[in-house]
């Protein structure tokens, strides 16, 4: 009788563990993947699922959003398209949207004021961006986290500053 | 009017209480640059050959 006790437990222990597995697997959501210019409008787990250049930045406004870039690099296809050369020394010539950033969080032309609401909980990580304006440019977000990610190369001083004609030091 | 942003490997305007950390930003115009961004929590990361700009810079950096 104790056996069979002992047996009706174990199995119960049995099923429990089995339902917890499922119910964590059920949970754990796959990753979508993305591509260049994505506009991520859903909260959710993205991947990169490989190296890409672009020339449109890879953009979310909304919270809940976490990007694995893979370990993958995301490179611009130039860092941006200033308008060479500037009018003057003292008025550069520049276009919002001749910005190629490569990731912007929660930024667009069509959200950009005082009246921008925050955004949060963003996660970025695990990978590279290069050869852009901004490896990533972050726009009203709080609570949210960028690392470890190598965001080097993303317009040298002497590409950008000399071309602006000292607009920026 | 704008005038400019820098470039760089993160660029926080208006963005508040973030963890930027271990990154490696080496080779930009600016490694990290904050514009009225407060209370973000910065380490570990390197900045080689990049300035930093922090938002003490600001009155000297018109963006808008």
């Amino acid at each position: 009788m104790r056996d069979f006790k002992y047996f009706n437990n174990l199995r119960s222990i049995s099923c429990l563990t089995i339902l917890a597995w499922l119910a964590m697997a059920a949970n754990a959501s796959p990753s979508t993947p993305v591509s260049c210019s994505d506009n991520l409008s859903v909260p959710g787990k993205y991947v990169l699922e490989s190296d890409l250049t672009c020339d449109k930045p890879l953009e979310f406004n909304v919270s809940g959003v976490h990007l694995d870039l893979g370990g993958h690099t995301l490179s611009c296809s130039s860092p941006e398209q200033w308008q060479f050369p500037p009018a003057s020394a003292d008025t550069p010539t520049n276009d919002l949207n001749k910005w190629i950033s490569g990731i912007e969080v929660n930024f667009g032309l069509n959200t950009f004021g005082p009246s921008v609401a925050n955004i949060s909980n963003a996660e970025i990580t695990n990978g590279s961006v290069t050869n852009c304006h901004d490896g990533i440019f972050v726009y009203h977000t709080v609570d949210s986290k960028f690392r470890p990610m190598d965001l080097s190369g993303n317009l040298s001083d002497a590409d950008c500053c000399a071309a602006r004609g000292g607009g920026v030091t | 009017m704008l005038t400019a942003a820098p470039p760089g490997g993160v660029e926080l305007l208006e963005s508040h209480d973030n963890h930027i950390v271990n990154n490696e930003m080496m080779r930009n115009g600016q490694g990290l640059a904050f514009f009225q961004s407060n209370n973000n929590k910065v380490t570990g990361n390197t900045y080689h050959l990049s300035q930093m700009l922090s938002a003490e810079s600001l009155s000297e950096m018109v963006f808008w």
